[in-house]
């Protein structure tokens, strides 16, 4: 009887001290891993859902749209602003991207961030207005929000279905943007993909 | 009686009622103070599930103490959700729904944030074994101490045993009281020596090397899994990478013609551009698509960053196409010649020379002469040859071209 006991004291030890090393390995595998990862690079819950249902003042002259409206065309959607110094470096891309699309089934659509109207206008007669791009402001930053924006740039991708299928964070290129197109005219989803740096305000960096 | 009986009725009855309007008045009142007390004004609302969300262009700090304009804008909109009537968990759905989870400071348990939960009860049961196992070491420290005790007893009766026999060999006590005495210390001794047993067997076993090898694999092997399981909680994440993203491809044919077109437009100055202009141009040239294709190639040939057989290349299609579209020869037989200038061992500008030169120009000997030269070059294929020998032979038997 006293003989049984020594072995299971000795079990107990041994399980207290393999509880707190597991424990403790366990949180420093997790938390390392956390440590230093921005949460703005996590995937968007939006990915697969249905676009959001915004309808947005255009940034010129009256009227709004609704990303509904363009049902059955790929619809890209860039945040911008006058401040961003990221969005001048992506700004020929969606130039030249959004020309070499125009009555191709692609629209590109632009939403001034945390922006007023008169700086974006400003800004987009010193770097280029796209003829193929439908410009518009976001009062109270509804789009925004309902986007999931982090920081800006940030360019999504709405399929001809009305779901988002891609999401873009950073200055991109007309490859990348290209690519995407294409990959959702094949009926794949391009994902998400990091390029580049965001910044959520102005003097943010 | 009935007179009695009517008249008291109504005192009966407010009687009656007593229990009912004190029991209602109570009913009241306290549904009163539970009403008072848990109501909330919606700017209390949205400031209590403000203070649960974290503002997401801010570091750490809930949309509710945040003087960021994107803050401003989300307790805004979770005001006027609740405003609305939405439930709070509406209203939280409507702020975050397109966030990821790490936005909400007090997340819901899931396969991502399970470590959370589970971390303050694996501390507690682990600081309960900690405690339990640091108790239990002290008492086998005790152990020690009683078991060092139990042997000086030992000795203490077996000495009280000897003095006895020899005072009782030496008449020193009496027999009677010897016996008692002899009989206390043997049981004495009886209880000690299994005391002593007692504590023998609690003394841990010393380890031996193959023990501790054993040991330290079954650690490594743990620490292993557990990197693995722990793996699991992790989602892969990218890097976040500064500046713009690689704007050329290494492979043109992977991408469609208009992405080709957005990204030559967009990198106009870049020193490789023109290998992808005339890839597209020589894409729109299959197609048929020669209006698309023509200022691509006009683009390479007007290159001073393209490689001379690139140029060759667009020169060589501009002829053609000026002669072919556009029936001008001379300016065909201009660029053609260009072309064969940058391009000398090329047999497909002077192919081309020579059809323009029998077929537009009207000069079946100069054209022969052109495919003869393209004969007299190595690098032609067995089709291209035979194309190359039956124009020959036509041109040399003076018909027109076809």
């Amino acid at each position: 009887m006293v003989a049984e006991r020594a072995p299971r004291r000795r079990f107990g030890i041994k399980a207290a001290s393999w509880a707190m090393v597991g424990l403790t390995a366990f949180l420093a595998v997790v938390l390392a891993s956390r440590f230093g990862s921005d949460p703005r690079l996590s995937d968007s819950p939006l990915l697969g859902q249905p676009a959001p249902a915004v309808s947005l003042p255009f940034l010129v002259g009256s009227g709004e749209m609704s990303l509904g409206d363009y049902r059955g065309d790929i619809v890209v959607v860039n945040f911008f602003a006058s401040w961003c110094l990221e969005c001048r470096l992506e700004h020929d891309a969606l130039l030249a991207t959004s020309a070499a699309f125009a009555g191709r089934g692609v629209q590109f659509v632009g939403i001034a961030y945390q922006d007023e109207p008169t700086d974006s206008l400003e800004f987009l007669s010193e770097v280029g207005v796209s003829e193929s791009t439908l410009y518009l402001t976001d009062e109270g930053s509804r789009a925004a929000i309902a986007f999931g924006v982090f920081g800006i740039p940030e360019t999504f991708f709405v399929d001809p279905e009305g779901t988002v299928v891609g999401r873009i964070i950073g200055p991109t290129d007309a490859l990348t943007l290209g690519s995407a197109i294409d990959a959702i005219r094949r009926g794949e989803d391009p994902g998400q993909q990091v390029v580049g740096n965001t910044r959520s305000a102005p003097g943010d960096g | 009686m009935p007179e009695a009986a009517v008249s008291r009725r109504p005192a009966l009855r407010v009687l009656r009622s007593v229990p009912w309007a004190a029991l209602s008045t109570i009913v009241l009142a306290v549904a009163l103070v539970v009403s008072v007390a848990t109501y909330r004004p919606v700017a209390d609302t949205a400031a209590e599930l403000g203070s649960r969300i974290r503002c997401p262009v801010c570091e750490g700090v809930p949309i509710a103490d945040s003087p960021a304009p994107m803050a401003v804008d989300m307790m805004a909109l979770l005001t006027e959700r609740i405003e609305e009537g939405a439930s709070r968990q509406e209203a939280i759905d409507a702020v975050l729904g397109a966030y990821p989870g790490s936005l909400l400071l007090d997340p819901s348990p899931s396969r991502s944030t399970i470590v959370l939960w589970l971390v303050p009860g694996g501390a507690i049961v682990a600081g309960l074994a900690l405690a339990l196992t640091i108790r239990r070491s002290r008492a086998g420290v005790d152990s020690g101490a009683e078991r060092a005790e139990l042997e000086q007893r030992l000795i203490h009766i077996h000495t009280d045993l000897d003095d006895l026999a020899t005072q009782v060999a030496a008449g020193d006590i009496d027999p009677g009281a010897a016996v008692h005495l002899r009989s206390a210390y043997s049981a004495e001794l009886a209880e000690t020596k299994a005391a002593l047993s007692a504590a023998a067997d609690d003394t841990p076993m010393p380890r031996s090397p193959r023990r501790v090898a054993i040991g330290a694999t079954l650690l490594v092997v743990s620490l292993g899994a557990i990197v693995i399981v722990a793996g699991l909680f992790i989602t892969e994440r990218p890097d976040t990478l500064s500046g713009v993203a690689a704007s050329l491809p290494t492979d043109a044919a992977d991408y469609s013609n208009e992405t080709l077109a957005a990204v030559i437009a967009a990198n106009e100055d870049h020193p490789a551009i023109d290998g992808m202009r005339l890839a597209l141009a020589e894409r729109l040239f299959e197609e048929a698509d020669y209006q698309a294709a023509f200022p691509y190639y006009l683009a390479v040939a007007q290159s001073e960053a393209a490689a001379d057989n690139q140029a060759a290349t667009a020169l060589t299609r501009l002829g053609w196409m000026a002669y072919e579209g556009n029936n001008e020869v001379d300016t065909a037989l201009a660029l053609l010649g260009e072309a064969r200038a940058l391009a000398p061992d090329d047999p497909f500008p002077l192919y081309l020379h020579g059809l323009v030169t029998w077929c537009g120009a009207h000069d079946p000997a100069a054209g022969a002469e052109a495919f003869r030269r393209v004969l007299a070059m190595s690098q032609l294929d067995d089709p291209t040859r035979a194309q190359v020998e039956a124009a020959l032979a036509r041109a040399e038997a003076g018909q027109a071209c076809a």
